[in-house]
């Protein structure tokens, strides 16, 4: 750029830079009429606009009560999730349990005591609370109207029946009145001839409630304490004739109490951190068992129809390793039993050959001599096979508010420990089975399988829970030992059950 | 007094005092905005009411996109056409037209500076609810007539007539015809 473009280049710069100059009126008209396009207000549209867009109005008091009301639980639980670390034992069911006690014994003279005691306490806590400016939240104030007719049927001299006369007395003492006599009080309380009788209660409540939440270093670290003075009016109309118009006028005050109690540092620096958790569990086992290989159908027939399924315990000590929130795997050692009820008839025939003597042309000769003879083989037998296995399994958890569901998969292997009882034994002659004693030389000493379950598992406390497991066990080899011909596989399906508490 | 964000976080949290905060800090603005669209202080009282409980139960779907008084002041207008769809049936009298005049285009409304905004608040509430609803939101939301149509469930047609007949009305009640006799 030459010498003498630079200079233009400043004199403009220089008499222009900071120049301001106000736009020619109307130009923000055309503008704002070409940004309102199709839309056209009418001045009426402005004056509203202008002096209500930016109005602002103080809603009343009682719609925040009403919105926190509203929000009702998850009032409570915010509070409660805010104090991360902190045990919180509401006991709510208790003082309302008692209350419902209390309220329930009408004549009782300490129920009055306590309710006239509670009440006062409650108002003044109440008016204490106003006073010292520690209530949190604007007071409540609600009208709630319930309404409960009751028809009676009335016969000619009184009550038509006792289940009428139970219900109108429960009624009726709930409202205050006397209750209904004998069929000659009724006479000359009701009509004459058969009529019906109204009765209901009408009961208004004026509720004016409040609390506070207060945190403070004593062994309750945040106390709840709300109180609740209810003035209830009550009126009962019923017909004409029975002249039961009554209306009561009631004062009464509920205080509720309800504190979080911090745990001990010790229980709040251990609570929930460990990954690890214990179970100790028992299961009904119903094992049975697939046969392959068998060179002979007599040999499945009579084994298929002798031998049965059994149910037998087993037992495991479980240890489970949380991996995130809801993954986890699990491993363990279990005591497992497994076996067949066995009830043995057949027959089996055999060849025998013995040597016989003959006198043959004066001589006596031995000479062989071979028979055909028939077994009967009966016995009744419980097999039991015991193993010590090591299950591995990947899991996932769902949980819920109350329980959680977790489905697992894996492996397990085990050594055994124990046979006893009777087996089929098949020969190396094809035409002949017998019954042997099980030993644990003719069976596999490893077992391998394939495990399913689905777990629910019940929160209990905050740090046990209990169990309840169906599964399914596959065994992946064969339990008899390699040479014989024939295969077995037991598999077993049953549930488990126990408790799990975690570390 | 907390951020914006910390409302939002202590409100997802379900932290009462936040929750009141977040009540105490809009509360005003919505209810003006509740009366403007009801009929009585006692409808706009339970339309506040049911608003900001629809706030606080859905206040996890906020996406931060837009401002966040604006996202209250679209619930609080939702709750608003809601009770007017659940009531619908009960609206069936609808203010006599005629008794109002015809709209002067020409009119400018001035000499009102004394006019109180309850008057105001006063006058819209009078309005029939169907009216009511368009002149709020076409005067002073600025949604246009497919927007309100489509709130409605209205023609366009249907809402530009409710929104002329509503500034009529608004017209007479400002005393438009006395007033221009006077300065007549």
């Amino acid at each position: 750029m030459s010498e003498k473009e630079n200079n233009i280049d400043n004199l403009f710069k220089g008499g222009l830079d900071g120049h301001k100059p106000d736009a020619p009126e109307g130009v923000w008209g055309k503008l704002s009429e070409d940004l309102k396009g199709e839309r056209n207000f009418h001045p009426v549209d402005d004056l509203f606009y202008d002096r209500l867009i930016t109005n602002e109005a103080k809603p009343p008091l009682n719609v925040w009560g009403r919105i926190r009301n509203g929000l009702g639980n998850r009032f409570d639980a915010g509070i409660y999730n805010s104090l991360d670390g902190f045990e919180h034992t509401p006991p709510n069911w208790i003082w309302q349990s008692l209350a419902f006690i209390l309220l329930l014994n009408r004549r009782n003279r300490i129920r009055r005591a306590v309710v006239f005691v509670t009440g006062t306490l409650g108002m003044l806590a109440f008016i204490s609370l106003l006073q010292w400016g520690l209530y949190s939240t604007v007071p409540s104030f609600e009208v709630n109207e319930t309404k409960e007719v009751h028809k009676l049927k009335v016969m000619k001299g009184g009550v038509a029946n006792s289940r009428q006369l139970e219900k109108s007395n429960t009624l009726m003492h709930a409202l205050g009145g006397n209750e209904f006599g004998s069929k000659a009080n009724n006479k000359n309380k009701f009509a004459k001839n058969k009529d019906k009788i109204r009765l209901a209660k009408v009961e208004r409540q004026l509720m004016v409630t409040g609390g506070n939440l207060a945190e403070s270093k004593s062994e309750l670290d945040l106390i709840a304490l709300s109180a609740y003075p209810i003035f209830r009016l009550q009126s009962t109309a019923s017909s004409p004739n029975a002249n039961l118009q009554t209306t009561h006028f009631r004062l009464r005050t509920n205080v509720r109490l309800s504190g979080v109690k911090a745990p001990s540092a010790k229980r709040a620096k251990t609570a929930t951190t460990s990954p690890w958790s214990i179970a100790f569990l028992a299961s009904a086992n119903h094992s049975f068992r697939s046969l392959k290989g068998a060179p002979r159908n007599e040999y499945l027939l009579i084994r298929n129809s002798s031998e049965k399924a059994k149910t037998t315990l087993s037992y495991a000590l479980r240890l489970k390793y949380n991996l995130s929130n809801h993954l986890f795997v699990s491993t363990g050692i279990s005591i497992v039993n497994r076996g067949e009820k066995a009830e043995y008839d057949f027959k089996t025939q055999q060849e025998a050959q013995t040597m016989v003597g003959f006198y043959i042309n004066g001589v006596y000769e031995l000479k062989p001599y071979k028979y055909t003879f028939t077994q009967d083989h009966k016995q009744n037998a419980e097999n039991s096979y015991a193993y010590m296995e090591v299950p591995m399994a990947f899991g996932y958890r769902f949980d819920y508010r109350y329980f959680s569901i977790q489905p697992t998969i894996g492996v397990s292997a085990g050594v055994l420990t124990a046979a006893n009882g009777t087996n089929l034994t098949m020969e190396l002659n094809p035409s002949l089975v017998s019954l042997d004693e099980v030993k644990k030389q003719s069976m596999n000493r490893l077992n391998v399988g394939g495990n399913i379950s689905v777990a629910v598992s019940v929160n209990m406390g905050k740090k046990l829970n209990f169990l309840v497991e169906p599964f399914y066990n596959h065994s992946l080899n064969n339990s008899l030992i390699n040479n014989m011909d024939v295969k077995q596989y037991f598999h077993s399906k049953g549930i488990l059950a126990g408790l799990e508490w975690k570390l | 007094m907390l951020s914006e964000q910390e409302l939002l976080e202590g409100c997802i949290r379900e932290n009462p005092r936040v929750q009141e905060q977040l009540y105490k800090q809009y509360a005003s603005r919505m209810f003006a905005l509740c009366l403007r669209y009801s009929s009585s202080r006692m409808e706009a009282e339970d339309t506040l009411h049911e608003g900001f409980m629809r706030v606080f139960q859905s206040i996890g779907r906020y996406t931060s996109t837009g401002s966040f008084e604006g996202w209250i002041k679209r619930i609080m207008i939702n709750s608003c056409l809601k009770k007017y769809h659940a009531n619908k049936h009960m609206y069936l009298k609808q203010t006599n037209i005629e008794d109002f005049g015809q709209l002067n285009e020409e009119y400018h409304p001035t000499g009102y500076d004394k006019l109180q905004v309850t008057d105001l608040l006063d006058m819209v509430q009078k309005l029939a609810p169907g009216f009511r609803l368009v002149f709020n939101l076409y005067a002073l939301e600025g949604y246009n007539h497919k927007e309100i149509g489509e709130m409605l469930d209205i023609s366009e047609g249907t809402s530009k007539s409710q929104l002329s007949r509503a500034r009529q009305i608004l017209q007479k009640m400002l005393g438009y015809e006395k007033h221009q006799t006077t300065d007549v």
